[in-house]
């Protein structure tokens, strides 16, 4: 590599880095803000310090009681049990569900198959705001408004994770499927034996995805919920920012307890995750 | 150990987590039967002050738990709505704050979702205790559906070191005019960077709240009781263009706070020093940031002309009950119990610093202690001397329209003076508000409902 | 693998073999199916009949024919909607792409700590467009927030900076914020596609005396344009969509003069904070109009240029 290669590597890596660490500021700032009193809170960007110098910090002005009032007087853990609750059971059916079509329209042919993958495509074109009036209005007739049904049951179709799962199970030699057959083993067995064992990663994709969207979704459930019992983190926090304005550090606690999930399960799910996402961009 | 579960092990954990989830939440919901009487309201201080209440209420209501909820406004107004247009049980009691009202009565009227409390009011005596101007926001043709929580008089709180720094004597101010003399002292660059420092009081460039105070203030408002648009009558233009004057010309003496959150930081920083403020923002103040004490004072608005009205309103809470509530005769109890005791109404005020909306309490000695959030003056006092000039306001279907509308107004206006000079500033006023108006009358033609 | 296959009981079956097989996609579909016919296609049709009336929630519904869709062409509010939405969608995806185009240009290299660097980038799209609001509404407060101290310590002006109340500022306040979560997230398709590059071909043209610019304009931006289009469509189509992000951000509001009303939150608020679904339905069709025809127009044009070249 030349001299002017290097320098103009070094320049470029630099930026980068620069570009990283204020990517990376606002996380920094958010946990700061969550260990600060509501005084200190624009009194210093970042940790309380003795006049003009800013390593100097003063650590006994750092509190952790913005965490232990969200808890102890706010009931911050209803909300993080019905988002739990909510969330995990949805990824759960979205797996089961996409997973199941998936695997009946890659490894079968049968009638009225071309009409089904039609029909998906088209709605994958489709925003899905066109549908909250409606599906406002079926729930209604259901009697599912404010409950966590509401939530959970029209958001575990998901077309996208379907065709995902079709992608990766099309890859599965149908040898394997007719040696298993033979042995007398059912249909269903080689679905949940077979091939969703040779899955697994797509699993750990569809997972990541579907909790993420699930976790941090807002205009759907701000629509159906009605209940403060039944409410979901984005829900309380979007009105913790209105009501505690005057205690933001504990809103700021809040959104760091929030975005903590989503962020333990991408470390653990990377790989799959990111494998996932790239199949579905080359389908497309 | 993996092989095992075929699915893998990430969803063996996530089930595992919906059924522990799931048996927490389930558990806890079928343990209570007793009958629950739902009270939701937007504002934390409120809800306070009924706290000490609810024992008095069960005791005399057996059977009965109260149970305080507190939603954010936009968000309450949505699931109220949304809970009358689908007929989903929604709170029994609510508060409503007075810039969503309105498109709860934009159905037919078979729909709107609040008990019609006329007769009850008429029946109970109650009526006769309020002011009744404060009913007309929350009636719509011709039925009363809340009553209202307070009567929100409107005066200044000024910072009177600020003002003295700057050589300007509070009492010496009697219109806006004189305001506006005043308010070119009071705004400075302290430091001499050629940006301004401090600015005399604090006024909107992008809503229309300030406006609307100081138009109400002139016994005024965006619609008469028959849903006509008054936007374009000369005494609106008026106002608009002296507001400009104040917040947008080139010696303007009027800046909006940074935001709700810094508001604090900024008045201690004296970037502002003075604020348009109803006596509920009064107590916001001392409530969430107990920071300003001693910092500020009360004094009347100026008037539009001397002599003129010294107050105006400002923001308001209606309590009402919901037709869902199979607990109507109940709710209608607790609506009593908050209005009719005198240990409530001033209970509420405590906290909240809301001057009673019942004209039977304003004898009482609280109302004249002295307040040493604002340096020992009686703020109580203060207020229920303005409380009976403060004008009425009128609420319909399309006032939050309107509202919006009036938003814009405010923002193209301000920008107009600022590109077009300040020259122009009745020609930019008048223009606006006829846009503003065609708009509204465009969308006032769509509502087949009424 | 092959030896992890149960050994399944041989019994007599009482559906036969054959049917079985016949019937078991049908089996495997169902429940799937199901869903998707009650949440996707019934909504889907109800909501183009809707579109035909006006209403009061769920119980008041009058038959106004093509009222609808002709009020929404003299709409102002719309049509201030449908700018603000293209302003963001251009203005987002024209910053959005070359930027993770770079990022990911850089982080392909060989450089110490290049993995750290990629997760940096990416993280904030793990973050809900909800509490990236509510982080970025304490940053944009003038003179006391984040934002604006960070640009007045590094250029020496900005610190009054109303971002979130100047109507000429509202929208690159949410570009900003939306390229802040986004921008990691096309890095790693850009980094996908960019490993996907044959080295020999590289090699080659290096041997050839081909310079670094020269090597990315003929060989690394025409082997990564699949993945390039797929970026460009994808993201015209979220920023059409556009709304949880400005909503917070500007406290449910639609921020000064309407400079941040998108489609999405038009169609959210003549729907459920004034009741009327039937124009809500209008609106979201038409939406759905300009997605299609956008993408469509995007997949075309990229076509197009690929034969010219």
């Amino acid at each position: 590599m030349s001299l002017k290669h290097r320098i103009a590597l070094i320049f470029a890596t630099t930026l980068v880095l620069f570009a990283a660490c204020l990517t990376l500021l606002p996380f920094l700032w958010l946990l700061c803000a969550s260990v600060k009193s509501n005084d200190d809170l624009f009194m210093y960007s970042f940790l309380p310090h003795n006049g003009q110098a800013w390593w100097d910090v003063e650590w006994n002005r750092l509190t952790l009681f913005n965490f232990k009032r969200l808890f102890s007087e706010f009931g911050f853990h209803r909300y993080a049990i019905n988002s739990i609750f909510v969330s995990s059971t949805q990824t759960c059916l979205v797996v089961l569900f996409s997973s199941m079509g998936g695997f009946a329209l890659a490894k079968y042919r049968f009638r009225g198959i071309h009409l089904i993958v039609t029909a998906m495509l088209v709605s994958m074109v489709i925003p899905g705001e066109v549908l909250l009036g409606p599906t406002y209005e079926l729930l209604y007739k259901f009697g599912w408004l404010d409950s966590y049904k509401a939530l959970i049951i029209p958001g575990s179709v998901s077309v996208f994770a379907m065709f995902l799962y079709r992608q990766s199970m099309l890859s599965v030699p149908n040898d394997l499927l007719d040696a298993a057959r033979v042995d007398g083993c059912s249909e269903f067995g080689i679905y949940a034996e077979i091939v969703m064992r040779a899955c697994k990663p797509m699993t750990g994709a569809i997972v990541l995805m579907t909790f993420m969207a699930s976790w941090n979704a807002f205009l759907w459930p701000q629509i159906v919920l009605q209940s403060r019992e039944n409410y979901t983190l984005p829900i309380i926090l979007a009105q913790m920012i209105s009501l505690y304005w005057s205690e933001y550090g504990i809103v700021m606690a809040g959104t760091v307890i929030s975005i903590f999930p989503v962020m333990i399960l991408f470390f653990i799910l990377q790989k799959e995750f990111v494998g996932g996402l790239l199949s579905g961009a080359v389908k497309s | 150990m993996d092989e095992r579960f075929p699915f893998g092990t990430i969803l063996l954990v996530f089930m595992l987590t919906a059924l522990a989830s799931g048996l927490t939440l389930f558990d806890r919901e079928s343990t209570d039967d007793s009958r629950v009487l739902t009270v939701a309201s937007f504002a934390k201080i409120h809800l306070l002050s009924y706290e000490p209440l609810l024992q008095q209420f069960e005791a005399e209501h057996p059977g009965v738990k109260v149970k305080l909820e507190l939603v954010e406004s936009r968000a309450l107004t949505q699931r109220v709505f949304s809970s009358f247009m689908s007929g989903v049980p929604g709170p029994d009691v609510v508060e409503i704050e007075i810039t969503h009202i309105g498109r709860f009565f934009s159905g037919p009227l078979e729909s709107i979702g609040f008990v019609d409390l006329t007769d009850r009011l008429h029946q109970s005596g109650l009526y006769d205790e309020f002011v009744p101007a404060k009913f007309q926001a929350w009636s719509n043709r011709g039925r009363i559906f809340g009553l209202p929580r307070d009567i929100s008089p409107v005066a200044l709180l000024y910072q009177p070191e600020a003002f003295a720094e700057s050589g300007i004597d509070p009492q010496s101010i009697e219109t806006w005019d004189d305001f506006y003399e005043a308010g070119k002292k009071l705004t400075r660059d302290l430091d001499g960077d050629g940006l301004i420092d401090q600015y005399a009081i604090e006024l909107s460039d992008t809503i229309s709240d300030d406006f609307h105070i100081l138009l109400l203030q002139r016994g005024l408002d965006y619609f008469t009781p028959e849903y006509k648009p008054r936007l374009e009558e000369d005494i609106f233009i008026d106002t608009l263009a002296m507001y400009l004057k104040m917040a947008a010309g080139p010696d303007r003496i009027g800046a909006p706070l940074p935001n709700l959150v810094a508001s604090a930081q900024a008045i201690r920083d004296r970037y502002i020093v003075s604020h348009l403020g109803a006596d509920w923002r009064l107590g916001g103040f001392r409530m969430e940031t107990p920071a300003l004490a001693g910092l500020l004072r009360l004094m009347p608005l100026p008037a539009w002309e001397p002599g003129g009205r010294r107050t105006s309103t400002w923001g308001g809470t209606m309590m009402g009950i919901c037709k869902s509530s199979p607990m109507q005769k109940e709710a209608w109890d607790f609506l009593k119990m908050i209005y009719t005791s005198r240990e409530a109404l001033l209970t509420t005020y405590r906290y909240t610093a809301l001057t009673p909306p019942a004209r039977f309490t304003w004898d009482a000695p609280e109302f004249d202690q002295p307040d040493p959030f604002i340096g020992g003056q009686k703020s109580g006092r203060f207020f229920i001397k303005l409380a009976p000039d403060v004008p009425a306001r009128v609420k319909n279907p399309f006032s939050y329209m309107a509202d919006q509308t009036m938003h814009q107004v405010i923002v193209r206006s301000c920008r107009r003076v600022h590109e077009e000079g300040y020259d122009r500033v009745r020609i930019i006023a008048a223009e606006e508000l006829h846009r503003a108006a065609k708009h509204i009358e465009q969308r006032m033609e769509r509502n087949p409902f009424l | 693998m092959p030896d992890s296959i149960p050994q399944k009981r041989h019994k007599s079956p009482i559906i036969p073999y054959r049917l079985r097989r016949r019937l078991a996609p049908y089996g495997f579909l169902s429940p799937f199916l199901l869903l998707f016919a009650v949440f996707l296609i019934y909504p889907l049709i109800r909501s183009i009949l809707m579109a035909f009336t006006q209403s009061y929630g769920p119980q008041a519904t009058v038959f106004v024919g093509l009222e609808n869709f002709k009020f929404l062409f003299k709409d102002s509010q719309f049509w201030r909607a449908f700018v603000n939405t293209v302003y963001f969608a251009i203005g987002a995806v024209s910053i959005q792409l070359p930027l993770s185009l770079f990022l990911a240009l850089i982080l392909n290299q060989r450089i110490p700590g290049r993995n750290l660097l990629r997760f940096a980038f990416f993280v904030p799209y793990l973050v809900g467009p909800v509490f990236v609001g509510i982080i970025f509404t304490l940053f944009y407060t003038p003179r006391y927030g984040l934002f604006n101290q960070t640009i007045d310590f590094l250029f020496g002006f900005g610190l009054d900076t109303r971002w979130l109340t100047n109507e000429y500022l509202v929208m690159p306040a949410i570009i900003i914020a939306a390229t802040w979560t986004i921008v990691g997230f096309y890095m790693i398709f850009f980094l996908a596609a960019l490993q996907s590059i044959r080295k020999e071909l590289l090699e080659a043209a290096e041997v050839d005396g081909a310079g670094t610019l020269r090597r990315l304009w003929h060989i690394t931006l025409p082997g990564i344009k699949p993945v390039t289009v797929f970026i460009l469509v994808t993201s015209t189509i979220g920023a059409f969509k556009l709304f949880e992000l400005p909503y917070i951000l500007l406290k449910q509001n639609s921020g000064p003069n309407d400079s941040a009303l998108t489609i999405v939150m038009y169609l959210f608020q003549t729907g459920f904070e004034s009741g009327d679904l039937g124009y809500a339905s209008a609106i979201g069709w038409v939406l759905v109009a300009f997605v299609v025809a956008v993408s469509y127009a995007q997949i075309r044009l990229t076509r197009t240029f690929r034969e010219d070249a």
